[in-house]
């Protein structure tokens, strides 16, 4: 079994950051992590509480954020575990927008699912907060600074799917109690109920993540160009789902002044299924600007978006986005065309247990003549994590018994796709703590 | 011009007048006593909270570290208001000077040191570090249990707020008196 680099984990702890403004709607923001190995003599002996007030005065920190490492932000990873916390931070202020507020200390154990510590630490630093008194439950006003703080900035706890659920700010207990990777955010659903709340005690903690982050990005000037897509990773979305026209931008970090890659820059937009881009191609090309405007689906089940940008100085780079078009309804229309099967009137869909440690059932009941089934497992950002070929489903009641031990806690996807119906079930991994 | 004089005076006097606004402390809650408990006098008022020890540090053994929490009330959640604790106390019994400096340097890493945090859950809300000019803050080590894995003692510190926190408004000042603790080790 081939073990994970800490390259390759320090990619998993980004990913659940940007996993988590990607469902949040919060969609030109993505954070990089570069990391270092840090053994401060006051790391072993001190309390989370100390480790972050030496931490945020250690000058070799300041040293390695301002000019090694060109870091906006300080994150200790510490080993150790704390008889009262998982992680502690600092919060950026409204009326404090320096770097004063640019460290957090997170205890390695919860870094991830199902607590999401790292990522409630990293956006503390964003100005992000927990939920309000009313909405925690419990009595954790303390006037007038609770009043003070009257800002949109709050996570937020609902209940959804017969569940409780709260978003990455909303307060949890120490006893494993899961978060959903979500930032608070009213417009946005999770399972079919808002994450976040408008009102006298709004929770739209994506709003402050959307309107902190540039400020943030600006603590130290970076010495790398990079280009990103935002927009989102799939067209379309649930079953049968329309297409309406999507925009997706060019985000562009500069690089601090005397670097390669300065600004105004020329951004050509491309498209293929290969993700290679030759740039030979012309009917690959979408048009040039710093945003394009899909008007159709471009291909079915993937396509590659790609920019190309080139600097007032000659330097070209590139970023590259895949997204999921299945769900479109030009796609399975597509389908029909292909085959003559019969697989109608799915009804009574359940999937169990729900959230699930790893193995679950999805049953549900077709009315139609035998079919085979395209079944395949994806995570929220249209990646598909898991392929599992085709099944067949018979007339009457199916279960189909499935497994997502293999895969990082969160929420899937499964997806059911015949002949004429289709269906998606969502289902939540939620692996016990070792 | 006599009148205009008066006014003036009268103006500044009613300036001087205006009290500081300062906030007072959290309502908290002493939390579960699993590991030990503190009780000690706050700004002239009763403090309590719980209390856990971290010992049997392979790289310093002969240093302790003990911490004093407090949470809000009436929750279920255990949501942490206060965080108080003393770092590299010797492990033996004896009465020990707490490092006066009031910024943060290498010197303060090797010495005893307490620092005094209010928090909502793991936000840092506001910190106090002991007062440079108060040569009596000091903390008692008065019995070690080796088998039980605790340590009891007491403490008497006074406490100045980050002078870089400007925004909250909670007393400049605090002083714990009187305080005695027993703390068992937290695994």
């Amino acid at each position: 079994m081939k073990s994970l680099t800490m390259d390759g984990f320090v990619k998993v702890l980004e990913n659940s950051v940007n996993f988590a403004f990607e469902n949040s709607d919060i969609p030109n923001k993505r954070v990089r992590f570069r990391w270092v190995v840090y053994n401060p003599e006051y790391a072993l002996t001190s309390s989370i509480e100390t480790l972050l007030a030496n931490f945020r005065s250690d000058q070799n920190v300041d040293e390695m954020l301002n000019t090694d490492y060109r870091a906006d932000l300080g994150l200790f990873i510490s080993g150790r575990t704390y008889s009262n916390a998982y992680g502690i931070s600092d919060i950026r202020q409204f009326e404090d927008p320096g770097t004063s507020h640019r460290h957090a200390v997170v205890s390695f154990r919860a870094m991830l699912a199902p607590r999401w510590t790292l990522a409630h630490e990293l956006t503390h630093l964003l100005g992000a907060d927990h939920n309000w008194c009313d909405n925690v439950p419990c009595n954790t006003c303390f006037p007038p600074t609770c009043n003070e703080r009257n800002y949109c900035n709050h996570g937020y706890r609902f209940d959804a799917g017969e569940l409780e659920r709260k978003t990455i700010h909303a307060i949890i207990n120490s006893n494993g109690l899961v978060r959903i990777l979500h930032f608070s955010n009213p417009n946005v659903d999770f399972l079919g109920e808002p994450t976040g709340v408008y009102g006298d005690e709004p929770a739209y903690n994506a709003q402050i993540i959307r309107n902190t982050g540039c400020p943030v990005s600006a603590y130290v000037a970076s010495p790398e160009v990079k280009a990103m897509i935002s927009g989102p990773p799939k067209l379309c979305g649930g079953i049968n789902g329309a297409f309406s026209e999507t925009i997706y931008y060019a985000n562009i970090l500069q690089p601090a002044q005397g670097f390669p890659g300065q600004p105004p820059y020329t951004v050509s937009w491309w498209w293929n299924e290969t993700g290679v881009f030759t740039y030979q191609a012309p009917d690959e090309l979408l048009g040039t600007g710093n945003q394009i405007t899909l008007t159709d689906v471009p291909a079915c089940n993937y396509f590659t978006l790609h920019i190309r940008v080139r600097s007032d100085d000659g330097l070209y780079f590139t970023a590259s986005k895949l997204i999921f078009t299945g769900l479109c309804e030009e796609c399975q229309e597509e389908r029909v065309v292909k085959t003559d099967d019969l697989l109608s009137g799915v009804r009574a869909i359940k999937v169990f247990p729900n959230p699930t440690s790893g193995e679950f059932t999805v049953e549900f009941h077709t009315e139609g003549e035998p079919d085979d089934a395209l079944i395949f497992i994806s995570s929220m950002d249209g990646k598909i994590r898991y392929d599992l070929g085709r099944r067949l489903i018979s007339k009457g009641v199916n279960r189909i018994l499935l497994d997502l031990k293999d895969l990082p806690n969160g929420l899937y996807n499964v997806h059911f796709v015949g002949a004429r119906q289709n269906f998606t079930a969502p289902v939540t991994l939620q692996k016990s703590k070792p | 011009m006599k009148k205009i004089a008066l006014l003036a005076v009268v103006a500044l006097s009613i300036i001087c007048c205006e009290k500081e606004e300062v906030w007072p402390f959290f309502q908290t809650w002493k939390g579960p006593q699993n590991y030990g408990q503190v009780h000690a006098i706050r700004n002239g008022e009763i403090w309590e909270a719980s209390a856990s020890g971290h010992f049997f540090s392979t790289s310093d053994p002969h240093h302790c570290a003990i911490s004093f929490t407090a949470f809000y009330p009436d929750s279920i959640l255990s949501v942490v208001a206060e965080s108080f604790g003393f770092s590299n106390v010797p492990v033996a019994v004896g009465s020990y000077k707490i490092h006066l400096s009031e910024v943060l340097s290498p010197a303060w890493y090797d010495s005893l040191r307490c620092l005094y945090v209010l928090k909502h859950d793991d936000v840092v809300i506001t910190e106090y570090r002991p007062d440079p000019n108060v040569e009596s803050n000091r903390v008692w080590v008065d019995a070690i249990d080796t088998v039980a894995g605790t340590i009891s003692g007491r403490f008497d510190v006074t406490l100045l707020k980050d002078p870089d926190d400007t925004r909250t408004k909670f007393p400049r000042t605090i002083r714990f008196q009187n305080g005695t603790f027993t703390a068992r080790h937290w695994p």
